[in-house]
């Protein structure tokens, strides 16, 4: 079993991601099209000595309630067959989600993920589109995949806190970050250049300058406080089963200390022993899934990094409008 | 030759103003990869455009495209038009509103088989006018060189199949997303492998900082050339001058100096919280795996 591990290890290790241009336009053409609610696409490419190019990728249509997913695949075989007679890759390599303020670990995330990792294996990756933060100017996508030891644990949903602790899974293991790279084809940079008009610069830089309106800061502290609450209830939840587990464990225990006794003095009556076990003992109830708690551990994470980026670059805007002044 | 296309048109009867045409920058992406990626033995790609118009049919938005199979050297003209329908009702399944707006190719001039795709697209479209986009990817001229056509009516009889392809303008227009997306694509620009990391917003800003530096170093150059009258003075640039200088509101400096501590006080309260916030989220993950 280890060593089969190991060497698999060795054969997958991606450590990057490459966007060719058209996957960058594509993705924000189709994110931009929703602006409520989230979109989902699939990603295509191949991954070239550990760095994943993503060379093409296609939205996919919004799943209705009324259909069981077969559309969607089927949808998903037809784009595919079709995409290979034009001769794009049509290696399926991952997904791609949009989210606004940061805001995207849910469960079906992480499920819909460990699936896609389940059958195509380690390289395969979800990118999440910030949106909100590319609409400011600063495009932002992030390539997430989950991590060799959460994979493990949530095959067999066994998230109990000695099983994290041995596989050493927290809130910050839960995915592995790859860096982003992007990349043009030659004919892209001669349309970049051309684009790229001294009268009308296609570059966004000087907009990015803009004081920035304190909602989106105040939209990240919002969503932290929601976080910290619904993290207290699972903490509460917790604790209520941990307290409940210990006062069934020492009732156990003092039941089963009385029935050793009680058998001793049988023995030494001569009388015939009663099983070791009583029959009524209480069960111990099992741990509650720490899934939703380490989930929301994480957004707070994601919440608190992007406040901190907020913050920071505002205060360096600040800083400039002060010199502005002077 | 664009001049007796004019002249054609406005010999008739009810002229047709063209529609206004702005291209998103997409479309042109899916074109160079689509062109990357032909065939060996093939010389030129086309492919479908997809789009929206205005109700009023006065102006046509072109926001995405496919390619299409297409054989040019074959004796008949073999464009895989099954393919091309179903592969609309694909798109139909994402985005509804996106209905067929014509067609793009590539080459430097309308092709041979132009004409005979036009009908085909032609029928596509029904009565509104379609639109044709060439991009020159053999850079015969140094350039992409983008270039438009709409379909007009010709002819006395007013009928779908009698049409040409007459040049018009056409803007290639991004929205802000799409503009940052270019932006970093454009950080990708010169270098060797053609390949850049993404960069961090305060990087981005450093970027814009250092490039309002630059233009305002610029502009005092100038200043500067006209008052030692090395320059000759422009008053239209004098007057922009003027402007962007009167553009920074005048505050009292004790009031800007309340207003920016206070800013800044908010903004270093957020740093404060968040770095809080990830200090406790850290303990209380080392504390539950002592229990």
């Amino acid at each position: 079993m280890r060593p089969e591990h190991l060497e698999q290890d060795a054969q997958v290790v991606l450590d990057s991601v490459q966007l060719d241009g058209m996957v960058v336009m594509k993705i924000i053409k189709h994110c931009r099209e929703r602006h409520n609610g989230t979109v989902t696409g699939q990603l295509l490419g191949l991954d070239v000595d550990g760095c994943l190019e993503i060379t093409n990728c296609f939205p996919l249509p919004q799943s209705n309630k009324h259909d069981d997913g077969s559309s969607i695949t089927m949808y998903q075989m037809d784009m595919l067959r079709s995409l290979r007679d034009v001769n794009a890759d049509h290696n399926t390599v991952g997904w791609y989600q949009s989210a606004r303020h940061g805001s995207f670990i849910t469960q079906s995330l992480i499920e819909t993920q460990f699936d896609y990792q389940k059958k195509l294996g380690e390289k395969c990756v979800v990118l999440i589109h910030d949106l909100s933060s590319t609409e400011k100017g600063n495009f932002n996508i992030r390539a997430y995949r989950l991590s060799k030891n959460f994979m493990r644990v949530f095959r067999h949903r066994d998230f109990t806190t000695a099983n994290m602790r041995k596989l050493g899974i927290n809130c910050q293991t839960i995915f592995d970050e790859l860096p982003v790279k992007v990349s043009n084809s030659t004919l892209a940079e001669v349309l970049l250049d051309e684009l790229d008009t001294t009268e009308r610069p296609i570059t966004s830089d000087l907009s990015r300058l803009e004081l920035a309106d304190s909602s989106r800061i105040e939209r990240a502290i919002e969503s932290l406080t929601e976080g910290i609450e619904d993290w207290h209830h699972d903490q509460g939840q917790w604790l209520y089963w941990l307290r409940g587990a210990q006062r069934d464990t020492q009732r156990i225990q003092q039941a089963m200390q009385k029935r050793k006794a009680e058998n001793k003095e049988r023995a030494a009556a001569g009388m015939p022993l009663l099983p070791d076990e009583p029959d009524d003992l209480p069960r111990v109830l099992p741990e509650p899934s720490r899934l939703d708690q380490m989930l929301t551990a994480h957004q707070m994470l994601t919440y608190s990094k992007q406040m901190e980026n907020i913050s920071g670059t505002n205060i360096t805007r600040l800083y400039t409008t002060k010199a502005v002044q002077k | 030759m664009t001049d007796s296309l004019i002249t054609l048109n406005l010999a008739l009867p009810a002229a047709v103003s063209t529609p206004t045409l702005t291209v998103s920058p997409v479309v042109l992406f899916i074109i160079l990869d689509h062109y990357l990626r032909r065939d060996e033995e093939q010389r030129q790609v086309v492919g479908t455009l997809l789009g929206v118009r205005s109700d009023d049919g006065r102006s046509i938005e072109v926001r995405n495209a496919f390619s299409v199979p297409f054989d040019g050297n074959a004796k008949k003209l073999a464009i895989d038009m099954d393919y091309h329908r179903s592969m609309f009702d694909l798109h139909q399944r994402v985005n509804q509103k996106e209905v067929v707006v014509g067609w793009y190719a590539t080459g430097s001039e309308l092709s041979s088989k132009a004409a005979e795709i036009q009908e085909l697209y032609m029928a596509e479209c029904a009565t509104a006018p379609s639109v044709h986009l060439l991009l020159d990817t053999r850079l015969s001229t140094d350039r992409l060189g983008l270039k438009a056509f709409v379909s007009a009516p010709v002819g006395l009889a007013q009928k779908a199949e009698r049409s040409l392809l007459q040049p018009t303008r056409c803007d290639v227009r991004a929205n802000d997303s799409e503009r940052s997306g270019l932006d970093s694509l454009a950080m990708a620009r010169g270098k060797e492998d053609r390949t850049a990391p993404l960069s961090t917003d305060l990087e981005n800003l450093e970027r814009a900082i250092r490039k309002v530096l630059t233009l305002v170093n610029r502009t005092v150059a100038y200043v500067d050339g006209v008052n030692a009258g090395t320059t000759t003075a422009d008053s239209a640039i004098g007057r922009r001058i003027m402007d962007a200088v009167a553009a920074v509101p005048k505050i009292d400096e004790a009031e800007f100096e309340t207003a920016f501590n206070d800013h800044l006080q908010d903004q270093l309260m957020a740093t404060y919280l968040a770095n809080m916030a990830q200090a406790q989220i850290n303990i209380a993950e080392s504390v539950h795996t002592l229990i």
